[in-house]
């Protein structure tokens, strides 16, 4: 569907109001349900405990790691972590 | 052989911590023992940041919106480095690859933080400033930049979403306009719509009967 047929199904005149609420709207769809997956891999540095999070995500999916409970070089899901472990990261970035 | 290892992460507002458990079991036959200092009364004190670099060793796996469409995947930069130009981000590519005209927006893929679309503020030889605020120094990474990018900005642009998914949306800007006009009722009324529709989508997808099996620990 073409945003000019979005506007005339609303009956909607402001090309830029249109956009803007689309955008809203697709960024709410995402955070229900998954139209555009992505996957990014980071290297990872010994010591370094923080890494940013990918500039466009919405909503994450899975996080996984190389070699994690395995020897062949598989990316497993990792799990997430309730509290936060009491030594702290050396660099604190 | 590659070591086997336990990691876990948690979240820390725009970032993610990844931690790994410091207890080695080499290639699964042998355990190494952790130091006096690691040994707490839950074991906790064994978990700390990653103990080794691995490329490529964290995968991220997460939902983008589809605020623009790459036309020709295949006219991309190869990128090796970004830096700052005054608060704002400049991508560097060495072998001059980069447009010097005709590009407003542009798609960043492989980089660790700066994967998605953005707006260009100045266009040169070998470098591109972007809109995106950065104050941070310069870090060699490479990535890709997409360069022939159709942004959500027009009317005669295809909103990149399924059909029925489409109509979803009608009712989200409908929602919208009507809580621009305070009638809170219809908006509500046009929200549970747009909910209904995004689930009965998800639901058209899995076919059968929905059954939650019990865990291998339940009472039967």
């Amino acid at each position: 569907m073409k945003v000019k047929e979005l506007m005339e199904r609303i009956g909607m005149t402001e090309t830029g109001r249109a956009i803007a609420y689309i955008k809203d709207g697709l960024d709410e769809m995402n955070m229900q349900s998954e139209t555009h997956v992505n996957v990014e891999r980071i290297d990872i540095t010994a010591d370094q405990r923080y890494y940013d999070l990918p500039h466009d995500v919405i909503r994450i999916t899975d996080i996984r790691c190389k070699n994690h409970l395995n020897t062949k070089d598989e990316y497993r899901s990792i799990p997430r972590s309730i509290f936060k472990p009491p030594t702290e990261d050396a660099d604190g970035v | 052989m590659a070591s086997r290892k336990a990691y876990a992460y948690y979240l820390r507002g725009k970032q993610l911590a990844l931690i790994e458990q410091d207890s080695v079991l080499g290639d699964g036959q042998t355990l190494t023992p952790p130091g006096l200092n690691d040994v707490g009364p839950d074991g906790s004190q064994l978990w700390k940041s990653p103990i080794t670099a691995v490329t490529d060793g964290l995968e991220i796996e997460y939902v983008y919106s589809p605020r623009y469409r790459i036309d020709q995947a295949a006219t991309t930069v190869a990128c090796d480095r970004y830096t700052n130009s005054n608060g704002l981000l400049k991508i560097v590519d060495a072998g001059n690859g980069l447009p010097t005209s005709g590009v407003t927006h542009i798609v960043i893929d492989g980089s660790e933080k700066w994967n998605g679309l953005h707006t260009v503020n100045t266009l040169n030889a070998g470098y591109t400033i972007l809109e995106t605020k950065y104050n941070g120094g310069s870090v060699t990474e490479a990535f890709t930049v997409y360069t022939d990018v159709d942004v959500l900005n027009d009317e005669s642009d295809e909103i990149d979403l399924p059909e029925y998914l489409a109509k979803a949306l009608i009712y989200y800007v409908k929602a919208k306009i009507a809580e621009d006009e305070r009638d809170m009722g219809a908006k509500d009324l046009l929200m549970k719509e747009f909910y209904a529709i995004i689930e009965k989508h998800e639901s058209s997808k899995i076919w059968g009967a929905r059954m939650i099996a019990p865990g291998p620990n339940a009472i039967r």
